[in-house]
Order: C-alpha cells, then sequence, then structure tokens
C-alpha cells in the first residue's frame, strides 16, 4: 500500500488529495498547514495507488477512487487535490517497448480526472502545461502578454546566413525553447559553438540581467523572497491577473531590471520555495491550504470560462 | 502573404498547397521535412508580440507581412534530419525546432490554421469528451478506469456491447470488447483502459473550416472504418447534410478549442441520435476529399486567402 493517511485522523469534511512525492517541500508544507486547519491529506504517489473510473457520457462525469487500505470515495468526497508531480505509472515491471505508451495512457488519464473534479485542483493543469511542460518563462508569451507583464528581451534565431549574435551583448546567456537550462555565452569559442548549433535547430539568446526579484503567487496574493524594490512590487496586480489568466493558483515568478522595466524572467508553474524563508513558507501555507479548502462550487467553470474566452477572443476572430 | 508550414512529403501539405497553386494564391511555404536546412528563422521578442524575418529558398518574409498560416506538424518520417546527429539528438533537434516555430505561431496577430494549443485536449480523448459535452454534443457512455472490477460491472451493464481504444493521443485501432479482452480485465490494475459502449448507425466525419462545414457519411461494416481495407471490410463514403443543431454544436465545438481547421468524429445511431467521438486538430481531410470531392481543400485556401492583404488574382484581373 502507497497510499497513506498522513494526519491520521479521519477527514470530517472530506479529503485533500496532495499528488507528489513525501519529499516535495510543497506537499510538506500543504500537509502541515491543513492538517493546522483541521483537515486531513492523503498522499497519492501514483495512480498504482488506487483504482480510479472516471464515467462519461451519461449526464456530470462521476469519478471513482478505492484505496488499497479500503476507503472509497468519490468525486463529491474530494474536497481539494494539489498537483505537484504528474507520474501516472509506477515503471517496475513494464517492458521499456510498452511503458512508452501505457504512461500516455495514464498522464492521459489524470488530466481527464483533474478536470472531472469540480472541486479545487491547485494548479488544474491546462493541456499546454500538462503535456509542453512550459518550463521556461518563453512559453508563458500568450499569459503574460495577457497580464500586461513584459517578458525580458530576447532572440530566436536558427538557418542559414543568420548571425546569432547580431544586437546581443558579448557576454550573453543561451537557453533551448524546451527547458529551463540556461547557459552563458562569453568568449568567442561559445559563440562559435552557438552559431553551429543554430544550423541545426532554433536558439534562444538573451542579454543577462541582474539576480532576479523573486515571488510566489498563491491564490493570487503575492509573497516575495525578499523584501523587492518598488518597480518589482509595483508588479503586484498583474501578477495577480497573470495567475487568473494562465489558471495557476501556485506558482513563482522571477523579476528582472531590464532598463528601468520589471520584465518576466521565469515561471515555475510547480514552485520549489527553495527561495523563501521559514516565515514566507508559513505565509504561503497558510494560503494554500485556504485554497485547497474554498468551496467547490463554480471553481470549474471558472477556469473553464477564463480558458475559452481567451481562444474565442484572441485567436479565431484575429 | 499566406504561410504554410508543414512537409511537402505530407500528402495532406501537399495539397493545400497544390490548392493554392491552382487558385493563383500566393504562399510561401517553410518545409518542415527540411527546416532550417534552406531556411532561416530570425524572431526578437521586445515588446509583446514577435518581430524579425523567416526566410526560404529564394524567399524572405517580414512577420509583419504574414496574414494567414496554415500549420500541420509531420512526424520524424517525413524529415530529413541531420545525418551528423544520433537519433536520439536527431528527435530532440526536431522537438526544438517545432517548439520553435509553435511558439511564433502562437503570437502571430492573424489567422492560424491551427495554432498548436487548441488541438492538445486531443492527446486525452476524456478530457476532450468533457469539452465535447459542454458544447452541446453528446459522448458514448464511456468509463476510463484502473479498477478491473468497474471494468467488469461496466461491460456487463451494457450486455457485453463495448469497445475499447487508446486514451491519449497516440493512434489504436477500436476493437470490440470480446472473451480474449475480458479474460485480462484484471491487467487494468497496472495501467487504465478506455472502455466504450458500442454504437451501432452510421459514422460521419465532420470538416470545418472556419464557419464552413463538410459532413461525409461512412457506411462501412468494420467496427473502425479506417481500417476496414485492413480487415477486408469496405467503407463506403459520400457527402450528407447534418441537422441545424449538430451542425452548430461542431462549430461551437471547434470555435471553443480555437480550432479553424478541424475534424469532428460523430455517429447517428439507427434512433436518430447523434454522438460525438472526438475532434481531431490535424484531419487528415485528403482521405474524404478523394473519395466523396468535397472541396475541403478549396475551402481551406480561400479561407487562408481571405485573410491575405495580397490581391487575389480575380482582383488583379478586375482593377
Amino acid at each position: 500500500m502507497n497510499a497513506q493517511a498522513m494526519s491520521g485522523e479521519p477527514a470530517t469534511r472530506g479529503h485533500v488529495l496532495l499528488l507528489g512525492d513525501e519529499r516535495d517541500p510543497v506537499c510538506a508544507l500543504a500537509r502541515e498547514s491543513l492538517a493546522r486547519c483541521g483537515q486531513s491529506s492523503r498522499l497519492v504517489t501514483s495512480l498504482a495507488d488506487l483504482r480510479l473510473s472516471i464515467r462519461l457520457g451519461d449526464g456530470a462525469p462521476a469519478v471513482g477512487m478505492r484505496f488499497d487500505d479500503g476507503l472509497s470515495i468519490i468525486d463529491a468526497d474530494v474536497r481539494g487535490v494539489l498537483l505537484r508531480t504528474a507520474s501516472g505509472l509506477c515503471a517496475e515491471g513494464w517492458d521499456p517497448a510498452d511503458l512508452e505508451y501505457a504512461s500516455a495512457e495514464a498522464r492521459s488519464t489524470l488530466i481527464a480526472w483533474l478536470w472531472s473534479l469540480a472541486c479545487p485542483v491547485v494548479n488544474r493543469p491546462r493541456p499546454e502545461l500538462w503535456y509542453c511542460g512550459q518550463a521556461s518563462a518563453f512559453g508563458w508569451r500568450r499569459e503574460l502578454r495577457r497580464a500586461g507583464l513584459p517578458l525580458k528581451p530576447h532572440s530566436v534565431r536558427c538557418g542559414t546566413g543568420i548571425d546569432v549574435r547580431r544586437g546581443l551583448p558579448a557576454h550573453a546567456l543561451l537557453t533551448t525553447g524546451t527547458g529551463a537550462a540556461a547557459y552563458d555565452v562569453r568568449d568567442g569559442r561559445e559563440w562559435e559553438s552557438v552559431q553551429r548549433l543554430a544550423a541545426m535547430l532554433p536558439v534562444t539568446l538573451a542579454p543577462r540581467h541582474g539576480s532576479a526579484a523573486v515571488a510566489c503567487v498563491v491564490s493570487g496574493a503575492v509573497v516575495w523572497a525578499r523584501d523587492p524594490a518598488l518597480l518589482f512590487r509595483a508588479c503586484e496586480p498583474a501578477l495577480a491577473r497573470l495567475a487568473a489568466v494562465a489558471g495557476l493558483d501556485l506558482f513563482e515568478v522571477g523579476l528582472v531590471d531590464v532598463d528601468g522595466r520589471a520584465c518576466v524572467e521565469a515561471i515555475d508553474a510547480w514552485g520549489s520555495l527553495r527561495a523563501f524563508d521559514e516565515a514566507a513558507r508559513r505565509d504561503i501555507g497558510a494560503r494554500l491550504a485556504r485554497a485547497l479548502m474554498r468551496p467547490a462550487a463554480d471553481d470549474l467553470l471558472r477556469y473553464e470560462s477564463a480558458y475559452a474566452a481567451s481562444w474565442i477572443r484572441e485567436e479565431v476572430t484575429t | 502573404m499566406i504561410l504554410v508550414c508543414g512537409a511537402i512529403a505530407d500528402t495532406v501539405t501537399e495539397l493545400v498547397c497544390a490548392r493554392l497553386v491552382d487558385c493563383g494564391f500566393d504562399f510561401r511555404l517553410v518545409d518542415l521535412g527540411r527546416f532550417p536546412r534552406d531556411h532561416a528563422m530570425d524572431v526578437s521578442w521586445s515588446s509583446g508580440r514577435p518581430e524579425g524575418v523567416l526566410a526560404g529558398p529564394g524567399w524572405r518574409l517580414d512577420l509583419r507581412d504574414i496574414d494567414a498560416v496554415f500549420a500541420r506538424w509531420p512526424g520524424p518520417e517525413t524529415r530529413a534530419g541531420h545525418a551528423e546527429l544520433e537519433p536520439q539528438q536527431r528527435l530532440a533537434a526536431m522537438s526544438e525546432c517545432d517548439g520553435a516555430l509553435m511558439d511564433l505561431l502562437e503570437e502571430l496577430p492573424c489567422l492560424v490554421m491551427n495554432r498548436v494549443a487548441g488541438g492538445l485536449s486531443n492527446h486525452s480523448k476524456p478530457l476532450q469528451a468533457l469539452a465535447i459535452e459542454r458544447a452541446g454534443l453528446a459522448t458514448p457512455r464511456t468509463l476510463v478506469t484502473t479498477d478491473p472490477d468497474a471494468a467488469r460491472d461496466f461491460v456487463q451493464s451494457l450486455g457485453g456491447a463495448v469497445i475499447y481504444k487508446s486514451i491519449s493521443g497516440v493512434r489504436s485501432i477500436v476493437r470490440r470488447v470480446g472473451k480474449r479482452q475480458l479474460a485480462r480485465l484484471a491487467l487494468v490494475r497496472h495501467g487504465p483502459c478506455q472502455l466504450q459502449e458500442y454504437l451501432p448507425g452510421r459514422n460521419v466525419r465532420v470538416h470545418t473550416v472556419g464557419d464552413a462545414l463538410f459532413a461525409t457519411a461512412i457506411v462501412s461494416d468494420s467496427v473502425d472504418y479506417r481500417y476496414a481495407s485492413r480487415e477486408r471490410k469496405s467503407a463506403a463514403l459520400e457527402p450528407t447534410d447534418l441537422p441545424a443543431d449538430i451542425a452548430a454544436a461542431c462549430r461551437r465545438l471547434a470555435r471553443r478549442l480555437g480550432l479553424v481547421l478541424s475534424g469532428i468524429d460523430l455517429k447517428q445511431t439507427p434512433d436518430g441520435r447523434w454522438y460525438c467521438f472526438e475532434i481531431n486538430p490535424a484531419p487528415g481531410f485528403i482521405y474524404y476529399e478523394r473519395a466523396t470531392g468535397q472541396p475541403i481543400s478549396l475551402a481551406v485556401a480561400e479561407l487562408l486567402q481571405s485573410r491575405s492583404r495580397a490581391p487575389s488574382p480575380a482582383a488583379s484581373v478586375e482593377a
């Protein structure tokens, strides 16, 4: 049995499920904060921890969950879900040739499950986040634009006859489009390597900026890792808008000063809270617990309508 | 200017290009089979929208001059790739190339047929089923489960008239659940399966191109008509009409998902009810156009041209 009741007492007001790893600091923070509110929680490490059933096509979706310890619940019994890691399957015992397919099936089941629940899900993953990762801030351009937050200037270059260095300082940052890793490009030899790389795939290059001001946006409130400059604090309304348009109840963001303008350098939709001290974490935990225990009414519709409206307004009619 | 972003070795992209040529509509092709070889991309993001150029063999296009885009993302089989890279590196490079172009198309302020994000729900059929129902189309009774008992109960409740198919975007052949599958239901404990009531009746594929709609009826004795010939069965295709409410729901579904072009799979049961199985964001409409002569590629070309600021051949003649 992998699933475990984490606070000992049976839930009196529904179950909060923590989909993640017991070593994850955000899972631990949520567990502690929920317990302080008298709310039990249950860790689910993978789909293998429960027998899940989603029934569709006969009215509203109906979800059933049976755990190995005998607990059997339906969707109405779930008060909230914290999504941390998206492990669908336990890989052990699978033929490698089948594992890729089986994992895709499990991931697709998980996202359908999370969208079948009417209760709060932090964060209820939109398909872009679930399937594309949006690991770098560059994957959030549309949401940032809609929130009125500028992304730090950068260039994407590839192909023949392109000067990758044009308009950039001697010392720049190289990133890929699909990952969060960044590499310094400093000397002529490194620039030559980037030029060769650009013949095969697009390279994303940006000037270096000072250290980022890090904030955690939780349930629409902004908690800073350190007291920020006024330039960054002035972004708080826009950060709250970003949470709304991106459908994120919890995320971390890094802001940098680009010629006197606050620009987004990094977004982490999962949030590690590494940059935050104990007091800030307690604040985040309390807000997270409240988000997980808020009334279910209209929670799903809130996300859906924001999602659909963004497409209808912007993507089809333009 | 119209931009086509696809592999010329892909038959649907080839058909769209041929139709644009046939209509005399000017366009530029980013051939994903070769990109970035023979091509270039130089895009800067310093304000809200991208600025810069795309270039290909003999052409160079400022992003501001792109009025409409047809995009279709091919699999690795149509890509030349870089011979000097290992297979895994080649796949990673392909992913980076597609990702950069997809990101760009997401942010171009023009008609894009289709942006990627709108079609991502197709990676999870049950997630998509939720969107389909909310658009006003009925879906068949379906169970996605890792619970063998629930699976058995579901099959029994429908008298055994049940099919199974993939949950994810990985293509699978739809098959009836038989004795062999029933004997293996205990295995769903280790990985989820999707079971769905088998619906008798007539399959109808609907292609939406903006507000235009093409419905094709398929009469087949195969459970999955796409594979009828493989099973030595038949599939006959012919144009058909949809009830107004079903047509409106199809348009609504495509629009809500942000899909300018879509392929929607419907079934009309003998009692006259309509059900929707899924909406495909990258439909292979060439199969239906070839079989019926329905002018789907013409509608695609004309919708792209309708957004183009370049004068159409007819306008030039009139001038």
